[in-house]
């Protein structure tokens, strides 16, 4: 029977393996990537009750055949393994139709393993780090710090030697690149190859993280993991305003803030105590998810599905691990059920938010943001209303009891709508203050019998429409609503006075509804998140009618509005007070009924008479009088003759409210001008979160908690539940995955790829570390610095890992192609950004201001037409003058048409979350350094640049080949292109006008002192150096 | 017991032998599922795509059901609609009253097809087609509809079917993109639903991959002509020069990245002529025109693009993709899906029976459909001679031809509603699953690992519809 001694694969194969066969290296990415699926983590797709990603399962569990999966040193016994070899369909694992056999070499490991002891280990990344002992090296001269240690250890090991330190010219703009996303200037060159200190290249390193680019070069692969744009993605990609969150990212890598701090705020900056505005604002990182404006949705869909994109992506960016695999069932491969992902989901499920947004704008909860100067100019402005309403309470203290004994009422004065709905005239409903008005319905308005002459019924498709201007009400204009209403049934939510604008524009206006019964008043910049909202205290009675007064002085808050029902006050129960901008809406008409705008009820009805408008606040008595419009006279209490006496017959009273609105208009004006930013905001009461079966909205199963995966690092008893609580949980330094993925995606920056290669994946199907120790040292040292980024930075750049040339020969390249043991230093093409800010600073058109709103630089025309009109998007705008020569993070990103000439060099259309770019090498991108716009006439600048600068054409090459690659250039490289410049000069001599037009690319007007065609012909020559692998790539 | 054992003694002998023979056996069977494509013998070798973006109505063009007529204004019966989700545009609806097809319908050809007068010319090639009258998805909104057509998901993020077929079938090394799109606008339907790049986007396949926009502008492909003032000889020797120097950074560097650009600089300047030239339909015969109808004079019309698409396909651009908007009637259908019928019929039929002159059909797939139908009720006022319908999930027709494809077969049955498949339901994914199959793929077997899970255009479903292939 089955033993060892058969087992005998080819030498060569034998050759390769490594002398320890280690479960988590060797082996698991082999039973993951093939076995797992069925036999892994997945209680629900597990065949034959065998799991493989457990000892237990693998080596303890008695099969039903009697033999165990693995059975240690004996491959003949470990019926596992025979399935594998197998060929016999029947018998043969991964079955033939999954598609997954094993190579030769793969099967071969699994045996030398199970002779060496089949022993299981838990998964690297989720055992916490310990600082590894620093590796002793043989070449130890060669170690700049600890970082090449452990890299020269594995090239000791592997029979390689490192690369010569790259020349200082490289190296400088290496390091530009890698800090600052720039290339060096001519001066920069020049200080460093003339500076031979020892420490040259350190103050060089100190220099660019000093430097404010610093913080744009960090944010831009930040913005790919936040899914960063400037419009909401899907069906008609609007415009939204998320960029002051941009800027915050900036700032906060510019400052130095610890990267603790960093992903703290960005999850939970809003449940601080105090929690200042850019502490909020950090939040915006949450709020970069795609939102869907499509008419007709189904709103718990998207609601559910931005939810889903907040958990992913954190789980993504923070952890490294693909929980989106676990929304539908438990994950396939790493042990995540599908319980632990609703509960981290239900940590991201507890915002104020609709699914269904706005064609353009933001949407849901919102942070306005002020800058200092701003808020200094607003508190000024609070400071005069409080002074000016501290006189008016004086006034109101010293009003005596006999100044208000003979009041004077006048229920005329600012009515503005006075509708009987006695006669229903073709449809149409009188006006009593104003002869020819009448307003239209829509439907049919039945007349009933109502407590003054007729009423009328309304429902969601029976209505009136009062097209009014007076009665646009912005949040400064005070203002009165009166009238009897009905409903029939219990808990009715009508819409009884409807002003709210559409779906498309998020609702902003005011509205009279009963909410489940409940009388509520409504102003909204934006549902369902920035608005006041009032109810009263109890729900109007069935069957009777009432009358209902609501009365607004223009306050922007819930304090300002007091609800009279049959002419007494009632309480007001707040269940929003926070309007931060205005509620105009471009002039919908009030609606009397009509449906619910954002409810998808639509079968209610209710009857109204006797409505009543007016432009000022009324008071109590006022209220009661149109509740009781008998002559009988009734002794009102005292202070609501009070209130009556001081809102309309006290002249010293009215001109400091009038004084108060002027003001609150001012501050309104101010506030309604300033950007708002999405931010996260959790209700009062959480959502209750459920386990959605399949991942589908309308299918919850068991309700669930906010928790983190136990197989990571338990969530700690007593921690809060909620955001404030997952950050703890993420930042606290046993939890084995934050600084490694941070870490690792550093490194990513710097070199081109990760320790970890997936740098998305730290789960059983990622790749293993390439240098695993060293991972966890930078992990270890990264959490004692207290997460210092730029000393990170610093630590790895100062390594000679880092400065190792990038030259090698083609045998040494073609024995690591990946660079995966870093034998030579990084080459990366770059970035669609980096090459088009390249060239721009190389002409010096580059635009240096540092954050603001995004710009559209040159686009071919049409892109965006072609597409789509629904919104305000429709058309591409282009920008001029210096918001041209921005840098291209600050290009306006449409998800659904980005920036053509970015995606060519591909970037990503920032839809979801994007931990890696690739570097692809296509025609397409010839096309774009060949005739885009922006590089022709920065070719133009360049060469216009350079002969002004020199004046021997030879000199006027070197330098802008200096300026575009940071090198100097070789002889063969400088005599050709000088060939090629006197070629095109001689023709552009002939056909002038050719040179004329290669001139009049771009906005940049052309200096006519120069020689056209000698500047075209430099121009050529600058184009050319553009597409030269000197410029594109990063050596 | 004994069983189980005289088993593994077996494996035991075949294990022991094929590892004899210095694991060439093994290897043998090891061959990855990527460059085993095809995984069989292909069907078709290019595709042509005449996607119908909005949601063209069956009711009114393919699926003829008399009863609507009958019950022309009548209540939709809950025992049809069987409390199936409708989109918020008409779900506030007070009535959802039946509307029957305001168009005559007759048979055609000899397989019998029904059609409706709004079809002359696709009538004409009926027995060149085959109609699936039960195509049906999940999604009942434009955005993710369109999304899981086009990439087998509701949720943005994955390849397009043409990047899928460039990944695996794509050879890379043609004067033209491999994967190529068209787009335009009808005038069925002002502020028709937008479109979206990611529908031709690469998702988390190389970008290579990714559809390139052929365009009526100056630029049919951005930024291909020179920047002005820069003539083909100017351009000639930039590149003569940049070639000169980056070949002699190559022998410094030996980096292999240094000669790609190279040739693909040179693959661009080739763009340069070929592109234009495609372009350029000077060329065509008067009758191809005639054909393709008076609108394929004017560059960016639907009926320009689908001469252009035969032009590319002739010069070995294998998968095109047209999109043509307007196809969303929620109101005033009559007189709206006459106008977009009068921009599509002509030239959808032309290209059919061009490519089949030309001996190009037998080994080209060309698909026309949209995202999805639309209700058997009228959405808003049922009126005389003017109704609008909304967006119908559960059924809708498409139709196919060329190679391997049956010809005058019409596939799957709705209900007398036109509401539900009685039978022979086609999910996306079995289109999609069906599509592969054409191009010899197995829909199973072609996936791309990313972020630790491999994925395929079929999700994880999808079956092929060998009842509709030859």
């Amino acid at each position: 029977m089955g033993c060892g001694s058969v087992f005998s694969p080819d030498e060569t194969l034998v050759a390769s393996m490594p002398t320890s066969v280690d479960f988590n290296f060797h082996i698991k990415p082999i039973l993951s990537d093939r076995c797992f699926p069925c036999h892994g983590p997945d209680k629900n797709a597990l065949k034959a009750e065998l799991r493989l990603d457990t000892d237990e399962g693998a080596l303890r569990q008695i099969l039903t055949s009697g033999s165990h999966a693995f059975v240690s040193r004996n491959i003949g016994k470990s019926e596992a393994f025979q399935r594998i070899i197998s060929v016999d369909p029947e018998y043969q694992m991964p079955p033939p139709e999954f598609q997954r056999r094993l190579s030769e070499y793969e099967i071969a490991l699994i045996g030398k393993w199970i002779e060496q002891g089949a022993e299981y280990k838990p998964h690297w990344a989720f055992i916490p780090p310990q600082k590894p002992i620093v590796p002793s090296v043989h070449n130890a001269s060669w170690c700049s710090n600890v970082i090449d240690h452990f890299i020269l250890k594995k090239l000791e090991e592997n029979s390689f030697t490192p690369n010569a330190i790259a020349k200082k010219e490289i190296l400088l703009r290496r390091a530009s690149l890698d800090l600052t996303g720039l290339p060096p200037g001519i001066e920069e060159i020049d200080d460093f190859l003339k500076d031979n200190s020892p420490d040259a290249f350190e103050k060089v390193i100190d220099r660019l993280l000093d430097s404010p680019h610093f913080g744009e070069r960090m944010a831009r692969p930040w913005l790919d993991l936040a899914r960063y744009a400037d419009s909401n993605g899907y069906s008609q990609d609007g415009l939204r305003i998320m960029w002051p969150w941009r800027d915050w990212v900036i700032k906060a890598f510019n400052e130095n803030m610890p990267y603790d701090q960093f992903i703290s705020l960005q999850v939970a900056g809003d449940k601080l105590p105090g929690a200042t505005q850019e502490q909020i604002l950090a939040t915006g990182f949450l709020r970069n998810y795609r939102q869907n404006g499509e008419g007709g949705i189904v709103d718990e869909e998207y609601r559910i599905e931005y939810a889903a994109d907040r958990t992913e992506t954190s789980a993504t960016v923070f952890l490294g691990l693909t929980m989106q695999c676990a929304r539908c069932h438990d994950h396939k491969y790493d042990p995540i059920s599908q319980e632990d992902y609703y509960q981290f989901f239900s940590f991201f499920n507890n915002i104020n938010e609709r699914g269904i947004t706005a064609n353009d704008g933001n949407s849901g909860p919102e942070i306005v943001i002020k800058t200092e100067e701003i808020q200094h100019k607003i508190d000024f402005i609070d400071r005069q209303i409080r002074a000016q309403e501290k006189r008016a309470g004086e006034i109101a203290s010293r009003t005596q009891a006999d100044d208000y004994q003979k009041l004077k009422i006048d229920l005329n004065k600012d009515l503005v709508v006075d509708i009987s709905f006695d006669l229903n005239n073709g449809g149409y409903f009188q006006n009593a203050m104003k002869s020819n008005e009448k307003f239209k319905s829509s439907g049919t308005i039945d007349q009933i019998e109502g407590p003054l002459s007729n009423a009328i019924k309304f429902t969601a498709y029976d209505w009136i429409n009062i097209n009014k201007k007076e009665i646009q009400f912005d949040r400064a204009d005070p203002f009165s609503f009166s009238f009897f209403l009905k409903a029939d049934y219990d808990n009715a939510s009508i819409s009884v006075l409807n002003h709210l604008g559409s779906q498309a524009i998020n609702y902003p206006g005011y509205e009279i509804a009963t909410v489940d019964g409940y009388p509520t008043l409504t102003l909204a910049h934006s549902l369902p998140a920035v608005l006041i909202q009032v109810q009263g205290s109890r729900k109007i009675s069935v069957g009777k009618w009432e009358h209902i007064t609501f009365t607004y002085d223009g306050s922007s808050t819930a304090s300002g509005i007091n609800l009279y029902i049959d002419g007494r006050k009632d309480e007001l129960n707040i269940v929003f007070d926070k309007l931060t901008q205005g509620i105009s809406n471009g002039g919908r008409a009030l609606t009397v009924g009509g449906r619910i705008p954002y409810s998808e009820s639509n079968k209610e009805f209710g009857f109204i008479d006797d409505l009543k408008i007016y432009t000022r606040q009324l008071s109590g008595i006022e209220a009661y009088k149109l509740f009781n419009q008998s002559n009988v006279s009734f002794e009102f209490e005292q202070d609501l003759k009070k209130q009556h006496y001081l809102l309309n017959n006290q002249s010293d009273y009215a001109k400091i409210s009038k004084e108060i609105k002027h003001l609150r208009k001012q501050r309104f004006e101010i506030e309604d001008s300033l950007v708002s930013v999405m931010v996260m905001e959790d209700l009062p009461q959480p959502r209750a979160t459920f386990i959605l079966n399949r991942g589908v909205y309308d299918a919850p199963g068991q309700p669930v908690f906010p928790s983190t995966p136990e197989a990571v690092f338990p969530f700690q008893d007593g921690a809060r539940s909620d955001r404030s609580g997952l950050t703890d949980w993420l930042v606290d330094e046993r939890n084995p995955l934050t600084a490694r993925v941070a870490v690792n995606r550093f490194w990513q920056l710097i070199f081109g790829q990760g320790l970890v290669k997936t740098s998305e994946d730290f789960g059983n199907q990622g790749a293993l570390p390439s240098h695993p120790q060293l991972l966890d040292w930078l992990a270890m040292s990264f959490m004692e610095s207290e997460w210092n980024i730029k000393e990170l930075l610093k630590t790895i750049l100062l390594s000679a890992t880092y400065q190792q040339s990038s030259t090698v020969d083609i045998e040494k390249r073609a024995k690591d192609p990946d660079n995966f043991l870093l034998a030579r230093g990084p080459a990366i093409r770059l970035s669609a950004e980096q090459i088009r800010d390249c060239a721009l600073a190389a002409s010096g058109l580059l635009n240096r201001q540092i954050g603001g709103p995004s710009v559209k630089p040159y686009q071919p025309a049409g892109l965006w037409e072609e597409k789509g009109e629904f919104s305000i998007l429709k058309n591409y705008v282009q920008d001029t003058g210096s918001s041209l020569y921005r840098r291209s993070l600050y290009t306006f990103w449409r998800r659904t048409s980005p920036p053509p000439s970015l995606v060519t060099f591909d970037a990503p259309t920032r839809d979801v979350c994007t931990p890696t770019r690739q570097a692809t090498n296509t025609p397409l991108q010839a096309l774009v350094l060949q005739n885009d716009p922006q590089f022709v006439e920065a070719s133009r600048i360049l060469a216009e640049r350079v002969v002004r600068l020199e004046k021997e054409s030879q000199r006027q090459i070197v330098l802008a080949y200096q300026l575009l690659t940071g090198l100097y250039p070789k002889l063969e490289v400088l005599i050709l292109l000088e060939d090629l410049k006197q070629k095109e000069m001689a023709k552009f001599d002939q056909d002038n006008e050719k040179a004329k037009q290669l001139m009049s690319v771009g906005e940049y007007s052309f200096d006519p002192s120069l020689n056209t065609s000698e500047i075209a012909a430099m121009t050529v020559v600058c184009s050319t150096i553009m597409s030269f692998d000197e410029t594109l790539v990063k050596r | 017991m004994s069983q189980e054992l005289s088993h593994l003694s077996r494996r035991e002998f075949l294990f022991n032998s094929s590892l004899a023979l210095g694991g060439l056996a093994f290897s043998s069977l090891l061959k990855s599922s990527d460059s085993s494509l095809p995984h069989f013998a292909p069907k078709v070798k290019r595709m042509i795509y005449l996607f119908q973006s909005g949601g063209p109505s069956q009711h009114d063009l393919f699926d003829y059901k008399p009863l609507l007529n009958k019950l022309n204004g009548e209540e939709l019966p809950d025992s049809v609609r069987q409390g199936q989700r409708i989109t918020g545009m008409t779900s506030g609806q007070k009535s959802f009253p039946l509307a029957g097809a305001q168009f005559n319908f007759k048979q055609y050809g000899q397989s019998g097809a029904w059609l409706s007068e709004l079809l002359p010319f696709t009538s004409e090639i009926a027995d060149e087609l085959c109609f699936i009258k039960s195509m049906h998805t999940e999604a009942i909104n434009h955005d993710p509809a369109l999304t899981v057509l086009q990439t087998g998901s509701q949720q943005p993020g994955r390849p397009s079917i043409g990047s899928w077929l460039s990944y695996g079938l794509g050879s890379g090394d043609k004067d033209l993109p491999e994967f190529s799109v068209l787009l335009s606008n009808g005038t069925g339907k002002l502020n028709a639903q937008p479109l979206y790049n990611r529908l031709w986007g690469s998702g988390f396949l190389p970008s290579v991959h990714q559809g390139v926009q052929f365009r009526s502008a100056r630029d049919p492909v951005l930024y291909l002509s020179n920047a002005p003032g820069i003539d083909a000889e100017t351009r000639r020797s930039m590149l003569d020069a940049y070639r000169k120097i980056q070949e002699m950074h190559f022998e410094d560097e030996q980096d292999q990245e240094i000669q790609t650009r190279i040739s693909q600089y040179e693959m661009a300047y080739r763009m340069q002529t070929s592109v234009p030239e495609v372009m350029d339909v000077t060329g065509e015969q008067e009758h191809i025109y005639e054909m393709y109808g008076p609108e394929s004079k004017r560059p960016g019309t639907y009926a320009a693009n689908c001469l252009l698409a035969r032009r590319l396909l002739e010069r070995g651009v294998n998968f095109i993709q047209l999109y043509h908007r307007g196809w969303d009637q929620h109101f005033n259908l009559p007189r709206n899906l006459t106008n977009q019928c009068r921009d599509t019929d002509q030239a959808s039929a032309a290209l059919v029976k061009d490519l089949k002159q030309r001996g190009l059909l037998d080994d080209t797939l060309v698909i026309w459909g949209g995202e999805f139908g639309r209700t058997n009720y009228s959405q808003g006022v049922l009126e005389q001679g003017n109704y609008g319908r909304d967006h119908h999930p559960r059924c809708f027709t498409i139709w196919m031809a060329g190679g391997g494809i049956k010809k005058g077969l019409t596939y799957g049955v709705t209900d007398d509603f036109g509401y539900n498949i009685l039978q022979n339901p086609v999910h996306v994914h079995d289109f999609q699953a069906t599509l592969m199959y054409l191009f010899g793929i197995d829909h199973e077997r072609f996936t791309f690992k990313h972020q630790g899970r491999y994925y395929r255009l079929t999700d994880v479903h999808g079956s092929v519809l060998h009842d509709i292939l030859t």
